[in-house]
């Protein structure tokens, strides 16, 4: 009987219904119900139209499934299409390396999509000499700093802060370290051993501090300046 | 005396056995109970000074995390909003945005991973 209602209303479903259904939802941009009724339209019909596939992957790429995605696109018959899918799909979860494996691949039409993707792929891992291999990129000289100089010039309390340009920073721990300095040894002199002990202490952790944050300033000034070099190169892809 | 140490370790996240984070944080804890709360929020950094020092502590180890917070604690002054865009990522709630994973000098920093 459970059958018999089944096999009925298989039949009755109106299939181009389910099919503007699905394309609605993903218009509105509700991905996962779209998802599902596109699936029950592959499920009930074996012609499928020939967007839907692609529609799935998108579908799955929104709802960030990007492994179901990349299952997906396997599925496609054109291997170009497919691979330059699938490039995509690591392109946006991330995954780089495994992306230029699938894009290098593709012919045409999708070479010079593939070739942006792998560049701008470069480009989010701040490795600009290989992104400019294949996207034009915008004229800048980065000027990065060295962490060991960073590291030496912090020697002098405050002086890696300054290196970067930190100015208050580097004045900040000077008088820090200076004053802990300074403290140290006015227990010394009056044999306070315990209050001197502390102080000393205090001191070198400062002091270390302070060439620790050296190297890490150099480092947060060399990320900003890849940062903001990304950032021109975005704007000009996206124009 | 045991009896102590016990408690202590066990109100330990993580049940941190190594006696010098426990001290550590421990005593960073009694700042943030006794001190911090009736000085009020006056930390330029979320996280704050404090948490920053307790979490790098506990993540890194008293010796990285005890530099990390020296240094932190050095930046966090009257000039630190200065650096907004160059060398902190931006501001939430009015402070600075300035988490452990930016500090780390033995780590590279992450790069644009996974987004779009």
């Amino acid at each position: 009987m459970a059958l018999v209602f089944l096999f009925l209303s298989a039949q009755t479903i109106p299939l181009e219904g389910v099919l503007q259904f699905a394309d609605y939802l993903y218009g509105q941009q509700d991905y996962a119900a779209a998802l599902h009724e596109y699936r029950r339209y592959q499920f009930l019909t074996d012609s499928v139209r020939e967007d839907i596939p692609e529609r799935i992957i998108t579908c799955l790429i929104e709802l960030k499934k990007f492994d179901k995605a990349i299952q997906e696109s396997s599925q496609l018959l054109d291997i170009s299409k497919s691979s330059f899918l699938k490039g995509q799909i690591y392109f946006l979860a991330g995954k780089y390396d495994s992306s230029r494996l699938f894009l290098s691949t593709v012919g045409t039409p999708y070479k010079t999509d593939a070739k942006k993707f792998i560049g701008l792929g470069y480009a989010l891992e701040f490795k600009f000499q290989e992104a400019g291999k294949y996207i034009e990129l915008p004229d800048a000289e980065l000027h990065y700093k060295k962490p060991l100089l960073g590291a030496l010039c912090a020697l002098f309390p405050g002086g890696g802060h300054l290196y970067c340009g930190r100015t208050g920073d580097a004045i900040f721990s000077f008088l820090v370290i200076s004053t802990m300095g300074l403290l140290s040894y006015y227990y010394y002199d009056h044999e306070e051993d315990v209050k001197f002990g502390i102080s000393l202490g205090a001191t070198i952790l400062f002091y270390a501090g302070n060439i620790y944050g050296g190297i890490n300033a150099v480092r947060n000034y060399n990320y900003y300046q890849n940062e903001r070099h990304l950032q021109t190169i975005l704007k000009s892809a996206e124009e | 005396m045991n009896l102590l140490f016990i408690i202590v370790v066990l109100a330990q996240p993580n049940h941190e056995t190594n006696p010098v984070t426990i001290v550590l944080s421990t005593s960073l804890s009694l700042y943030q109970e006794i001190i911090s709360s009736s000085q009020g929020d006056v930390c330029n950094f979320s996280p704050s000074c404090s948490n920053f020092a307790k979490e790098a502590i506990s993540r890194y180890g008293p010796l990285w995390g005890s530099l990390m917070a020296a240094d932190r604690l050095m930046r966090c002054n009257p000039w630190s909003y200065q650096h907004l865009g160059t060398y902190y990522p931006g501001i939430r709630d009015g402070k600075i945005v300035d988490p452990i994973e930016n500090n780390l000098i033995f780590r590279n920093r992450k790069t644009h991973k996974g987004q779009k």
